[in-house]
């Protein structure tokens, strides 16, 4: 059975959001900078919350934020 | 760069860890070189840990405050949170196995009369409140060592 994870596209949204730093998406999601820099590197998976924050940040539905993929096989 | 939490961390680690070589160091004393120490001496010990200790806490903590205003304004966040209470449960059960031990010890040390001279004797023979405080510390470190390991699990 292939296991599954969370990636996200926080990285290039911010890029592409006027390059937010992650310094000012922590501040507007109300967490700190290293959890949003724990989040893009697939390291924390956030709460519900935090993940609907951060899509409302970018103003784009959730699943263009977040995506639950299979895991490469190594 | 770490967060203002880590920062903290760091420091209640290494300060436990200083107040805790300290007090080993003195119980050693006790034990095995100062046949005359007292009850009261090791409360002495205790009470001026305990004040050395908060002392220590309260002024480093104020000026890595000082160093990093923004940091230490922020609440705690989700991902924090779940680091301190995974830590916690750590050393709760760190905390807990040392207790029973000392409780369990004491209950075969009432009913087992020992008598032993050797430095291993000395330590096992030592009062219940001196084991219990090194219980403290080790609880106390553990906490503060977990917590560390996550956070440095993901740099």
């Amino acid at each position: 059975m292939s296991s599954r994870t969370i990636a996200n596209k926080i990285r290039e949204l911010r890029f592409f959001a006027n390059e937010m730093t992650q310094q000012e998406l922590a501040t507007r999601v109300g967490v700190t900078r290293q959890t949003i820099m724990a989040i893009e590197k697939g390291k924390y998976s956030p709460s519900l919350e935090v993940a609907f924050k951060i899509a409302m940040v970018f103003d784009q539905p959730i699943t263009a934020v977040f995506q639950y993929v299979e895991e490469d096989a190594d | 760069m770490l967060s203002f939490r880590e920062k903290s961390l760091w420091v209640s680690l290494l300060i436990s860890a200083v107040i805790a070589s300290i007090y080993g160091d003195n119980v050693y004393h006790f034990l095995f070189t100062a046949s005359d120490a007292t009850g009261q001496d090791a409360v002495a010990l205790i009470n001026r840990l305990v004040i050395a200790f908060i002392v220590l806490e309260v002024v480093l903590h104020v000026a890595l405050a000082m160093d990093d205003q923004e940091g230490s304004g922020l609440p705690e966040d989700e991902r924090e949170k779940l680091f301190r209470l995974k830590a916690n449960e750590a050393g709760y059960w760190v905390l807990s196995i040392g207790v029973i031990s000392c409780i369990l010890h004491q209950m075969a040390l009432s009913t087992f009369t020992m008598q032993d001279d050797s430095h291993y004797g000395r330590f096992i023979l030592a009062p219940i409140e001196l084991k219990l405080i090194v219980v403290f510390w080790l609880s106390e470190i553990t906490r503060f060592a977990s917590e560390l390991y996550f956070y440095r699990k993901e740099a």
